[in-house]
């Protein structure tokens, strides 16, 4: 067989994508309409829309809307945090008294020398279910929060520095709880050069990586490379190996032990201890190091490291990747990077500069997130207004779809990009879960009377308010053909819940 | 032409690929592939994913290096010449295999096992992350492409008859090596066919006829669906049926039950070419625990599966090649905490009926200082893409170097010939 010419082909190929290209240009020109406004920007800046929330939104428009959550103080929430402190009381204790609670009495080494085999069966069964009672209040926090926080922004955020600042429940165990409200949530709206301190400060981030036991004696690079790589520069951006072992060589003598906290009370905590600490000098991505300075050499390094240019652009990139698009425009990429240069990294300010940019609105951006198991879940409760109570079956349901909270054992936490979800099967877990949960709710009434009530509509009025409640965005005629094709109320929300429509956002 | 195609060709920074594409020596060598039998009990490459970088030198042990047990105080294993009860198996005078892959041993002896020692990247980095993408897609340092090299197979030697089982995995997400425009098809776990009987219509019917941004995705979720309900079905049918012998040996862990299930499915002839299977777990920094520690069980479940599949498929591992690998080895002194910490040069291993010679391949440099890349870890003496290329053409008879799979790479010194013809 002869190759075919290949300016034939070259001129077929042209021809093939050239036309479309001309056409999407035109239709993403169009500007969003306000209830699409109102759609995208509870797509994006919240876990998607609650029933009526769109017709809201739209109405005050989204602008006004995007501006309160993006001071999420402004906005009261006090329902749930009322309801947080009573069910999950382990976020809001200091680390002494997690331990007083979560951790069984101390024995002496005499006294655990003379328990019988019974006893330490037993001590030991009462430590894993305190510990099982820790991790699941601080899973069920997440879930809880992100479906029904008010500060949705806030918590949209939050699930954000969580993966970029990733740690692993089962390594760091009794220190999670903290990390996640002293760390995450208490740096999420503030300077980035303070949330990265605070995480290397963190006995979670210290164990979670390992600088807890490095010393000048026996090295360990783990967390001095995911410091650069994953959580200010990014991977091979102005540094090399050098700098890796030098930076581990800065931060030895980080690590955790008992000290006196805030409190004035005997406390496992964040401590630097000199007699690990390598007090020669080193030179790290320009930055010169004297040397024994103590702790304040490691201080100086995340400083230098966390307002680095090359921070601010992989940071930029990634958040512009988050709350715009999975390939965000340079433009927009570098003037997020000129604000969170110039505020010194402050967050607030850079996540405005994303949300008000031209971009964030255009209809090219609109619905073209693939929404991650998490988003698809929680999406999902809040379209229905599902009370969020059976938390340790959603987690489950997480663990299953490859997206278990706190549970992500490599650093760079989960992507929220499509490329690392979209996967052949990824629709046969959605569906499984769109069965079940539809299931599960008619089964226990768990339905609000408002949607019970539909069940008496005609059908085409049925789907009607199925697609108002969760394919808001799809056009009537289709989503209403589509829906009727299910029986009854429940077939319906099936249907929707495992339509492409329900994964974009 | 999709999309993403478009994209790799644009960004692969080579001619090679968009080169071959435009040339037609892929059209011809294409065609042959067309007009071959495309059903059927087709040769199977089972790709095994060690995620975390394993600790080649705890796995495949130069046990007559005084300088290994010197610096591994902490975590060296006792070489075969002692009394250990725990001592490394003897493979030939210079390595032996960690005691957890005794069925490893047991294959080696029977010329079924080729250990591969310092393989690995030429790249030098010692991110997990990058190292894995750079091998998964063959192609080191080239951040812009983008897909993977068993998915780069799979697209230059499809026909319009390929099976529907032609490459798929047991797991939820695909390994970044058959991420690309070839259909794969990923199985999470079991579906039931009722639940598939409620979306086959919305996603069969359904079509996107509207332009824009947000309709490419909406096409892409369909036409994954499509194939899901497709593929599933089918899957659940072979995965559910009971093939009787083997299964027992299998131990009882997901990754046995996966290899097992894999093994269904390539008995059942449906002409499936290319499977992977991620595992992972493997960055052992502390506590490495190499005989019945960390490393040790995760090994002993590694073998006794991957020994109970060759079992399993017995005669037909005549056209069944398993190659394991991780994306670099460790320091060669242990760190500070019992452990070690990203290395560069690796271990691979190939497991089949149509390895070459019973032998340890890849060129071996000791331990001494000089001999290390740079001071500390083991040197990459074999480019992975050297592996991956021979293991296609031994399975498929397709020189992937000729028809530009591997972006910028050329034939360079001595292919390791561990494996024959098939």
């Amino acid at each position: 067989m002869k190759p075919i010419n290949c300016t034939f082909l070259l001129a077929l190929l042209m021809s093939c994508f050239l036309l479309p290209t001309v056409l999407v240009q035109a239709e993403n020109a169009t500007p969003l309409t306000p209830r699409e406004q109102a759609i995208h920007a509870l797509n994006r800046m919240s876990f998607g829309p609650q029933p009526g929330q769109v017709d809201r939104v739209s109405k005050m428009g989204w602008e006004k809307w995007a501006e309160r959550q993006l001071e999420p103080e402004s906005i009261d929430d006090g329902e749930l945090d009322k309801r947080l402190k009573e069910n999950n009381p382990s976020l809001f204790m200091g680390s002494h008294e997690i331990e007083q609670n979560y951790m069984p009495e101390r024995l002496s080494k005499e006294e655990q020398k003379n328990l019988s085999a019974e006893e330490r069966q037993k001590l030991n069964k009462k430590r894993n279910q305190l510990r099982g009672k820790l991790g699941n209040e601080l899973i069920s926090s997440v879930i809880v929060r992100a479906a029904q926080s008010e500060r949705q922004f806030q918590e949209v955020i939050v699930e954000f520095w969580r993966n970029h600042l990733n740690v692993y429940l089962p390594k760091v165990r009794y220190a999670a709880n903290h990390y996640e409200q002293n760390v995450i949530r208490k740096h999420a709206f503030g300077k980035f050069e303070e949330l990265i301190m605070a995480s290397a400060k963190h006995p979670a981030m210290l164990i979670y990586l390992d600088n807890h036991i490095s010393k000048s004696s026996g090295l360990n690079e783990n967390y001095a490379r995911e410091l650069m790589e994953l959580h200010t520069l990014g991977v091979d951006n102005h540094y090399t190996q050098e700098d890796v072992v030098e930076l581990a060589r800065v931060l030895t003598g980080w690590t955790c032990g008992r000290k006196k906290g805030e409190d004035g009370l005997n406390t496992y905590g964040f401590i630097f201890n000199p007699r690990f600490h390598d007090k020669n000098s080193a030179k790290i991505v320009g930055l010169e190091i004297e040397g024994d300075g103590g702790l304040g050499d490691g201080e100086k390094i995340v400083l230098h490291l966390a307002r680095h240019k090359g921070t601010a652009q992989y940071v930029s990139t990634k958040l512009c990747r988050y709350l715009v698009s999975d390939n965000p425009s340079q433009e927009l990429i570098d003037r997020v990077t000129q604000v969170f240069l110039k505020t010194n990294g402050d967050l607030r300010k850079v996540y405005r500069a994303i949300i008000f940019s031209d971009e964030f609105m255009m209809r090219e951006n609109f619905k073209t997130k693939f929404k991650t198991p998490f988003e698809f879940v929680i999406s999902w409760l809040r379209a229905a207004n599902a009370p969020v109570k059976q938390t340790g079956t959603i987690a489950r349901t997480l663990t299953e779809m490859g997206q278990p909270i706190y549970m992500c054992d490599v650093p760079t936490g989960y992507s929220d990009q499509a490329e690392a979800w979209l996967d052949p099967g990824v629709m046969a877990y959605r569906w499984e879960c769109s069965v079940n949960y539809t299931q599960v709710l008619a089964k226990r009434g768990a339905v609000s009377p408002q949607v019970e009530s539909w069940k008496k509509l005609p059908p085409r009025k049925m789907a009607e308010k199925v697609r108002n409640m969760l394919i808001p965005g799809e056009p009537v005629e289709s989503a209403v053909s589509m829906l009727m094709k299910g029986e009854g109320l429940r077939g319906m929300a099936q249907l929707a819940l495992g339509s492409p429509a329900f994964q974009q956002q | 032409m999709n999309n993403s195609r478009r994209r790799f060709i644009k960004q692969s920074g080579s001619a090679a690929i968009g080169a071959t594409l435009l040339n037609g020596t892929v059209t011809q060598s294409s065609l042959g592939r067309i007009l071959g039998n495309q059903t059927g009990s087709k040769p199977t490459l089972v790709v095994i994913y060690l995620r975390g970088g394993a600790d080649a030198l705890n796995v495949v042990i130069p046990y007559k290096e005084k300088k290994y047990a010197e610096l591994r105080p902490t975590i060296a294993l006792p070489g075969p010449d002692t009394k250990d009860e725990n001592r490394a198996i003897p493979l030939d005078d210079t390595f032996a295999l960690n005691p957890n892959l005794k069925g490893f041993a047991k294959l080696y002896e029977k010329g079924q096992c080729a250990p591969i020692i310092c393989v690995g990247s030429p790249h030098p980095t010692r991110s997990h992350f990058s190292a894995q993408d750079y091998m998964e897609r063959a192609a080191p340092g080239m951040p812009n492409v983008t897909t993977g090299w068993l998915n780069r197979y799979l697209e230059e030697t499809k026909s319009e008859n390929d099976p529907d089982l032609r490459s798929f995995v047991l797991q939820p997400q695909l390994p970044r090596s058959l991420r690309g425009t070839y259909p794969v098809v990923a199985m999470p776990r079991r579906l039931s066919d009722q639940t598939m009987e409620i979306y086959k219509d919305s996603y069969n019917n359904m079509t996107t006829k509207r332009k824009g941004s947000g309709q490419q995705l909406k096409g892409q979720i369909l036409s994954t669906g499509k194939s899901t309900i497709a593929n599933l079905k089918e899957l659940n049918r072979l995965i559910g049926q009971d093939s009787g012998s083997g299964d027992s040996n299998y131990p009882k862990t997901p990754f046995g039950a996966r290899m097992s299930n894999v093994a269904k499915i390539i008995k059942a002839n449906k002409g499936t070419e290319v499977t992977a299977l991620d595992y992972g777990g493997w960055d052992h920094h502390q506590n490495e625990g190499p005989i019945d520690g960390a490393l040790g069980t995760k090994l002993a479940d590694l073998g006794d599966s991957i020994t109970a599949f060759a079992d399993d498929l017995g005669e037909r591992m005549e056209r069944v090649l398993v190659l394991v690998m991780s994306e670099f080895g460790r320091t060669v002194r242990e760190n500070g905490n019992n452990g070690t910490d990203h290395g560069h040069g690796g271990a691979m291993f190939a497991i089949g009926r149509m390895i070459s010679e019973k032998k340890t391949y890849g060129t071996w440099n000791g331990l001494e200082d000089p001999n290390l890349y740079k001071n500390r870890d083991l040197p990459v003496n074999t480019d992975f893409r050297s592996v991956f290329a021979e293991s296609i053409h031994s399975l498929f008879g397709f020189d992937g170097i000729k028809a530009g799979l591997f972006p910028k790479y050329s034939r360079e010194n001595q292919p390791l010939n561990f494996l024959r013809k098939v």
